[in-house]
C-alpha cells in the first residue's frame, strides 16, 4: 500500500509547488494568462486521457463539448444574468446529456464509429452556433462575458482564477485517480487487453466505455466555461477543430495511461503554442502538433509521465522483484460457495441446443444437464463439437436453436457479461490474463459483479467502494492461497510460468464466486505434475460446492475425477453417465480410435 | 420547373459524390486489409487537387500536372504507410489509428505552409463550356468526373476479382488470419492498398478542382463524407461504399438547394448521427463481434 501511495503523494506536492511557483516566475499578466490558458485545457485534457487512454476512443469532436459548455456560460451570464457557476453547471448538464444519448447507441456500434461520430456531432454544433443567431450571436459572437466568480465572491484579478482554475484542475486529477484505481479502472483496463476476458469477468464493455464518454464531455464543458471567462467572449471559431486536435496531442505527450500526464500535456501543448505564436511562426503549429502526435505514438507511447515513471522507478529502485512459488493450497483459504444449489438439482441445463457454421453442424440437437455440486466433464475428440458448445453456454456465441437454462432461467440470450454476473465463472484454453495489470488485479478484477461501478461513487471514492476495494483485495488473496500460488501478487502475468499463469486465472474466476464454473481444457499446455496438481484444485473447488463443468480431452484427468462424464461426437452427444460405463461404451470407444473398428469390434 | 430544380441540383451532387465515393473506397480498401481507418485518406483529395493546380500554374501542361498529383498521392499513401503504420503493426488498433490522424494534421499543415490560404484553379480539361442534362446545366468537367471514377471502378473492379494481388486484398478482408496461412504477405497488400488509395484519391482531387476550387482545409470535409459512405458498407462493402458516397454528395447538394446552404453540412452531419444511432439501437446482438474482434489479438 505504501508503495502506492508514495509516488501519488510526490505527485501532488510537485504539483502544488509548480502552480504555487509558476506566477512568481511569470508575474506579468501574460504570464498568468498563459497559466489561465494552460489550467483551463488541462481540465478538458483529465477527461479526454480516460476517453482516449483508458477507454481507447478516439473521440475527433472532443471540442463540442468545450463549445456547449462555453455557450452555455456566455449565454446564460450575459443574457440571463446568471451566476457563473450554475451556468457551468448547466453546460455540464448539457454536455453530460448530449454525450450519453450519442454514445449508448454508437458504442454498441464498436469500432472507430465514435471517432467520427463525435466530429459529426461537433461539426453540426459549429452550424447551429453560426446559424442560430439570436441565441449565440452568430459569427460575431457573445460578447461582455463578466468575470468567474465563486458564491457570489467575483475573481478581480486574473491570479485569483488561475489558483482556482488549477483547484478545478486537481479535482479533476483526483476524480481521474480515484477512477484508475476502482473496479472501474481495472474494468478499463481488461477491456483494453481482451474483451472477451473483461465479458467473462461480467464487465460490461459498453456500459464502461459510455461512462467515460460522458465523464470525459462533462470535464470538456468545463474546461470550455473557464475558458469562456478568461477570453469574456465566445464565437463559433474558439473551439474549432484544431482544439480538439490539440487536446489529442496533449494527452498523446502527456502520456496515454496516466491522469498527471494529462495536465502535463495541455501544460506542454499550451507552451508550445505560446513559443510558436513568440517565434511568430503559428503556421507551423499544425505540422509541429501532428508531427509530435506520430513521433510520440511512435517512439515512446507512454509519452512525459511514462518517463517520469521510470526515471522515478530506478531512483526508488527496490530491485528485488519478488520470486513466486506454488505453496501447499490452502482448502480453507476460502468460504464454501454461498450460493450452492440443493443437491441433485439440475444447476445448468443444456435442451437441444444446436449450431451451426454454414453447412458445417458443430453442435447438433445436444442436451444434457450438470447437477449441482458434481463435477461434469465434457469430452471428446479433436472437432467434436466441444468448444463451441462450451461458447454456446458462456454466450460468446449464439445458439442457432434449443436452450440453456440456468437455475432454471434461459441464458441463451444474454451476453457473455450478464452469464457471468449471475454467478458463472470460466476459464480460458488459451490463457486470457490482463498483461496491463498486476496478479493481484488481475484476481480482483474477478470480483466486478460485486461492486459498485456507476461513476459517481467511484470519483469521490466513497466509503461504500473502499469498502469494496478492501473487501477485493482480502479475497483476491485468499483465491491466490486457495490455489496454491505466493508472492506473485505484485507481479505482472507475463512474468509467470505457464503453468502458475493458468492457476492465476483460475483464482480470478474464483474471485467470482462462481456458482457454476466452466473449464475450457484446463490441463492443456501442462506438464504431468501440474496436471496432478491441478486435478486435486478441482476437486476442492468442487468441494466448496461449486458445481464444475469440464471441456477436456485428457482422459486422466477427466475419468478420476468427473461425476459425469458426456461425451460428444461429430456435434453430437453419443453418450453420458458415469465415468467407467462411458469408458467401455462401445460407441465412444469407437469415436476415439476411429469407425472402422467399431464395426470390427461390434 | 420542380423537376428541372431538382435535376439542377442532383446532378452537381452526384459530381462531389463522385469523390465521396472514390474515398469511402480507399476507407474499405485499407481498412479491409490492415484494419486501420486511415483518416489522411480526405488530405490526399486535398493535396491531389493543389498539387495538379499549382503545377499547372508553373507551367506544367495539365496531363502531366494531373498525372504528377496521382503519383505524388500514390506515393505518399505508401510513404505514410512504411514510415508510420508499419513500425507498430502489432499496437492496439486506436493508436494506429490515432497516427494516421497525426499525419492527416501534418498533411493539412504543410498544405497550409507550401500552398497559402488562396484556393487554386485549374481550367476545365476540355475548356469551360457547360452542356444541358435534363434541364440542367453542368459544366463540361461534369463528364471528366463522372468518367474517370467509371473507368477508376471499372479498373478496381477488375484489379480485385482478376488479378492475384486484388484477390489478396479480397481473401484478407474475409479472413486476415486464414488469408496469411494461405501465403499472402499481409504487410506488402497492405503498401499496396494505401498507395492505390492515396493515388486514387489525388486523382479525385484533381479532376474535381475546375468544379470546386482546390484548398488546404478541404480535407478532413472530403475524408467525414466519403467516410460516411464508408460506414454505411459497413467498412468492408466496396459497392455500398461507392453507392452510399454518391447518396452524400446528393443529399447535401440538395438539401444546400432546398433548405438552406448553411445548413447542408448540418443536415448530413445529423443523417450520419441519425443512421449511427438508428443502427446501435437496432444492432442489438454484439456478441458475433465480441469474438471475432478479440480474434486475431
Amino acid at each position: 500500500m505504501m508503495r502506492r501511495l508514495g509516488p501519488t503523494t510526490l505527485a501532488l506536492a510537485a504539483f502544488a509547488a509548480l502552480v504555487s511557483v509558476y506566477p512568481l516566475v511569470m508575474p506579468s499578466s501574460y504570464g498568468v494568462g498563459i497559466g489561465i490558458t494552460a489550467g483551463a485545457m488541462a481540465a478538458g485534457s483529465v477527461g479526454f486521457v480516460l476517453l482516449l487512454g483508458y477507454a481507447h476512443q478516439l473521440a475527433l469532436g472532443q471540442a463540442g463539448f468545450c463549445m456547449i459548455g462555453g455557450y452555455a456560460s456566455a449565454i446564460l451570464t450575459v443574457r440571463y444574468h446568471w451566476d457563473p457557476v450554475p451556468a457551468l453547471l448547466a453546460g455540464v448538464v448539457v454536455s453530460t446529456a448530449i454525450a450519453w444519448i450519442v454514445a449508448v447507441p454508437i458504442l454498441k456500434l464498436r469500432g472507430f464509429v465514435l471517432a467520427m461520430g463525435s466530429l459529426a456531432l461537433h461539426l453540426m454544433l459549429i452550424v447551429f452556433a453560426y446559424e442560430m443567431q439570436p441565441l449565440t450571436g452568430g459569427a460575431l459572437g457573445t460578447y461582455g462575458v463578466p468575470r468567474f466568480a465563486l458564491f457570489g465572491f467575483v475573481l478581480t484579478t486574473d491570479l485569483a482564477y488561475y489558483f482556482v482554475i488549477w483547484g478545478i484542475v486537481l479535482l479533476f486529477v483526483a476524480i481521474g485517480l480515484n477512477i484508475d484505481r476502482s473496479c472501474v479502472g481495472r474494468a478499463l483496463k481488461a477491456i483494453a487487453v481482451s474483451e472477451v476476458a473483461a465479458a467473462a469477468v461480467g464487465i460490461d464493455i459498453v456500459r464502461h466505455k459510455v461512462q467515460m464518454f460522458v465523464v470525459a464531455a462533462a470535464m470538456a464543458s468545463v474546461s470550455g466555461s473557464l475558458f469562456v471567462h478568461f477570453l469574456r467572449a465566445m464565437d463559433p471559431s474558439v473551439f474549432g477543430f484544431a482544439f480538439s486536435l490539440n487536446l489529442i496531442t496533449a494527452v498523446i505527450i502527456g502520456g496515454l495511461m496516466s491522469i498527471w500526464g494529462a495536465a502535463i500535456g495541455a501544460t506542454a501543448v499550451t507552451a508550445l503554442r505560446e513559443g510558436l505564436r513568440g517565434l511568430s511562426l503559428p503556421m507551423w503549429e499544425s505540422v509541429i502538433m501532428g508531427a509530435l502526435t506520430v513521433i510520440v505514438l511512435l517512439a515512446f507511447p507512454r509519452g512525459i509521465a511514462g518517463f517520469i515513471g521510470k526515471v522515478f522507478a530506478r531512483l526508488s529502485g527496490d530491485g528485488s522483484a519478488p520470486r513466486p512459488s506454488l505453496i501447499e493450497p490452502v482448502a480453507s483459504a476460502l468460504p464454501p460457495c454461498a450460493d450452492r444449489g440443493r443437491a441433485g438439482e439440475a444447476l445448468l441445463e443444456v435442451c437441444a441446443v444446436s449450431r451451426a457454421f454454414g453447412s458445417l453442424k458443430a453442435v447438433s440437437d445436444v442436451s444434457f444437464t450438470a447437477p449441482a455440486g458434481a463435477i461434469t466433464a465434457l469430452i471428446g475428440p479433436n472437432g467434436a463439437g466441444k468448444t463451441t458448445l462450451f461458447n454456446l453456454i458462456c454466450g460468446s456465441q449464439p445458439v442457432d436453436s434449443g436452450t440453456v437454462l440456468f437455475r432454471g432461467a434461459p441464458i441463451e440470450r444474454l451476453l457473455p457479461n450478464e452469464i457471468a454476473s449471475r454467478g458463472i465463472g470460466r476459464t480460458f484454453q488459451n490463457l486470457q490474463l490482463f498483461d496491463n495489470m498486476s496478479v493481484l488485479d488481475n484476481v480482483m478484477s474477478g470480483r466486478h459483479r460485486f461492486h459498485t461501478s456507476a461513476v459517481l461513487p467511484v470519483s469521490i471514492h466513497t466509503l461504500r467502494v473502499r469498502r469494496d476495494e478492501d473487501e477485493a483485495s482480502r479475497i483476491a488473496r485468499e483465491c491466490l492461497r486457495f490455489v496454491g500460488l505466493r508472492d506473485a501478487e505484485t507481479l505482472l502475468p507475463g512474468e509467470l510460468a505457464f503453468g502458475h499463469q493458468r492457476l492465476v486465472e483460475v483464482a480470478r474466476a474464483l474471485a467470482l464466486q462462481p456458482t457454476l464454473l466452466l473449464m475450457d481444457e484446463p490441463a492443456s499446455g501442462l506438464n504431468d505434475t501440474e496436471t496432478e496438481r491441478l486435478a486435486g484444485l478441482i476437486a476442492r473447488i468442487a468441494m466448496l460446492g461449486i458445481t464444475v463443468l469440464l471441456v477436456e480431452h485428457d482422459m486422466r484427468l477427466v475419468m478420476g475425477l468427473a461425476d459425469t462424464v458426456v461425451v460428444m461426437h461429430h456435434g453430437q452427444k453419443i453418450a453420458e453417465g458415469l465415468p467407467d460405463r462411458v469408458r467401455a461404451d462401445s460407441a465412444v470407444i469407437a469415436a476415439y480410435l476411429g469407425a472402422e473398428v467399431d464395426e470390427r469390434v461390434a | 420547373m420542380g423537376l428541372s430544380v431538382f435535376f439542377q441540383l442532383l446532378l452537381p451532387g452526384l459530381t462531389t459524390g463522385c469523390v465521396y465515393a472514390l474515398i469511402a473506397l480507399g476507407f474499405v480498401l485499407c481498412y479491409s486489409v490492415s484494419n486501420v481507418i486511415n483518416m489522411a485518406q480526405g488530405e490526399f483529395v486535398m493535396l491531389g487537387g493543389l498539387l495538379a493546380a499549382w503545377l499547372y500554374t508553373k507551367g506544367v501542361p495539365l496531363p502531366l500536372a494531373i498525372l504528377a498529383a496521382t503519383l505524388a498521392g500514390a506515393l505518399l499513401g505508401a510513404a505514410q504507410e512504411r514510415l508510420t503504420l508499419a513500425p507498430v503493426r502489432r499496437t492496439a488498433q486506436f493508436i494506429q489509428i490515432t497516427i494516421t490522424l497525426g499525419v492527416a494534421v501534418i498533411l493539412r499543415g504543410l498544405a497550409l505552409i507550401f500552398f497559402g490560404k488562396e484556393p487554386f484553379n485549374l481550367p476545365g480539361f476540355s475548356g469551360n463550356g457547360v452542356f444541358f442534362l435534363f434541364d440542367a446545366i453542368l459544366p463540361v468537367q461534369t463528364l471528366w468526373v463522372w468518367g474517370s471514377t467509371v473507368l477508376l471502378l471499372l479498373a478496381l473492379y477488375l484489379f480485385l476479382q482478376r488479378t492475384d494481388t486484388g484477390r489478396a486484398v479480397r481473401a484478407c478482408s474475409i479472413n486476415p488470419l486464414a488469408a496469411r496461412l494461405m501465403g499472402v504477405n499481409a504487410d506488402q497488400l497492405t503498401l499496396v492498398v494505401f498507395a492505390v488509395a492515396g493515388g486514387i484519391g489525388a486523382l479525385a482531387g484533381a479532376v474535381i478542382t475546375p468544379i470546386v476550387l482546390a484548398n488546404w482545409d478541404a480535407g478532413f470535409q472530403y475524408g467525414l463524407k466519403g467516410f460516411i459512405g464508408a460506414i454505411m458498407g459497413g467498412l468492408r462493402s466496396p459497392t455500398i461504399a461507392v453507392v452510399a458516397g454518391l447518396g452524400v454528395g446528393a443529399a447535401e447538394s440538395l438539401a444546400a438547394g432546398y433548405l438552406s446552404s448553411g445548413w447542408k453540412d448540418a443536415i448530413v452531419y445529423g443523417l450520419l448521427l441519425a443512421f449511427l444511432l438508428v443502427r446501435g439501437g437496432v444492432f442489438v446482438f454484439g456478441r458475433a463481434g465480441l469474438t471475432a474482434g478479440t480474434a486475431d489479438r
